[in-house]
């Protein structure tokens, strides 16, 4: 699976990295901010998943969202932020995020994420 | 036979005694790093020491903590999403067509610390409402009383709402109750008020009303053929005619009974008692 990690913080790249060094399944496209994730997608990059920081220099994650979301509407979109209000996950549940991780996080909350969106394993009630 | 291996028989003959669950040789092991766990909050400075003071008498507080690492609370919001698909597309509306029977009551018979049955409560609320008289109860039991205390509070951590729990249902559902960068969430009371939270030891005689499903998922399996057959054959008789009963995904009722029917979809069994039983020779 290659997951583009899209954060302006080199930490969250390395930390999330690590934290799969020993799964071979997973590969990492890294970007720093909203604009750069936007044209490398634009550009052919392909990817099965975007982990979206919110807040970042230029566009912002729901910005970005938006915009990943008009040309590429089924590439899931998980956010990946320390905000953690229900306002914040209603607004980008609206502009269609798929799923909502708050920082920090453990591999395997980020694994049963990724499971949630596999269409065979997701919850329908 | 070492000395570590007779403290550890020692303690797995204490739990099967109490509680039926089987330490085998492989877990063994897991059990002796649980000890060294308890000998430390108990005070002892070694699990040597704790099989000592234990062999003199089985303190309240001891047997309680047994009874805590004996049973496994690994659990999340919704394990095994497909199950509970399941239940909204055969089980709900097989159990709800007759408008005279439309007053759930479910077992979730070993709850854990909650999770399984708020995400039953969350499934409910979001389907049986819908239908003329639709209502439903919970029974949640454990034979902790820790975990039965942790489920009754309804209050879960960062990190367990993210396990298995969609983020809108989270949002729909739960209160964040503290600020800060790892808040608590609590579940909506119109949820708890659903639930009632109790201790049970399945292996001892139960008196409680008919339910039309019972969930008894990841239990048995510690337990050996007798004891099976007993909790399945009083699980049975604690059903409605008709009623569901639902086991962990890697447990099956061969070779156990015959009382009921099975249901496959998607890979998942469940299990619908017949109106007929049919023994099955021990």
């Amino acid at each position: 699976m290659k997951i583009m990690i899209v954060d302006d913080m080199k930490t969250v790249h390395v930390y999330t990295k690590t934290l799969f060094s020993d799964d071979a399944d997973f590969e990492f496209v890294n970007c720093y901010n909203g604009q750069e994730a936007l044209d490398a997608l634009d550009e052919g990059q392909l990817v099965d998943l975007v982990l979206l920081d919110w807040e970042m220099p230029g566009l912002t994650g729901p910005e970005t969202l938006i915009e990943i979301k008009k040309n590429h509407p089924d590439l899931p979109v998980i956010m990946v932020t320390t905000r953690n209000s229900v306002d914040d996950m209603n607004e980008v549940r609206e502009k269609g995020a798929n799923e909502f991780i708050i920082k920090p996080f453990t591999k395997d909350v980020l694994l049963g994420k990724i499971e949630m969106l596999d269409d065979s394993e997701t919850l329908s009630i | 036979m070492s000395e570590n291996t007779e403290i550890l028989e020692f303690f797995s003959d204490l739990v099967y005694k109490e509680i039926g669950h089987i330490y085998n040789k492989d877990n063994l092991f897991g059990l002796s790093r649980r000890l060294e766990s308890i000998a430390t909050q108990m005070g002892h400075s070694n699990i040597e020491e704790l099989y000592l003071a234990a062999k003199k008498g089985i303190t309240p507080n001891l047997r309680l903590l047994l009874f805590d690492i004996a049973t496994n609370h690994e659990t999340l919001f919704f394990r095994n999403p497909k199950l509970f698909n399941l239940i909204k597309e055969i089980v709900l509306p097989d159990l709800l067509k007759n408008p005279q029977s439309r007053s759930l009551k479910v077992w979730s018979c070993a709850s854990s610390t909650g999770q399984e049955p708020y995400s039953l409560a969350i499934l409910f609320e979001k389907n049986i409402p819908l239908v003329p008289g639709g209502v439903y109860e919970i029974l949640a039991t454990d034979i902790s009383p820790q975990v039965i205390e942790y489920g009754k509070k309804g209050i879960y951590s960062q990190l367990e709402v993210q396990r298995g729990l969609p983020f809108e249902l989270l949002t729909e559902f739960f209160t964040k109750k503290d600020e800060g960068a790892m808040p608590n969430w609590e579940v909506a009371s119109k949820l708890k008020s659903r639930i009632k939270f109790e201790t049970l030891n399945l292996l001892h005689k139960w008196t409680l009303p008919k339910f039309s499903i019972i969930f008894c998922r990841n239990v048995l399996i510690y337990q050996n053929k007798e004891s099976k057959k007993d909790i399945i054959s009083r699980i049975h008789d604690s059903l409605i005619p008709g009623g569901y009963f639902v086991m962990g995904g890697s447990e099956s009722l061969f070779g156990l009974t015959n009382d009921f029917e099975q249901i496959n979809k998607d890979n998942i069994m469940i299990f619908k008692k017949k109106e007929k039983s049919v023994k099955i020779a021990s």
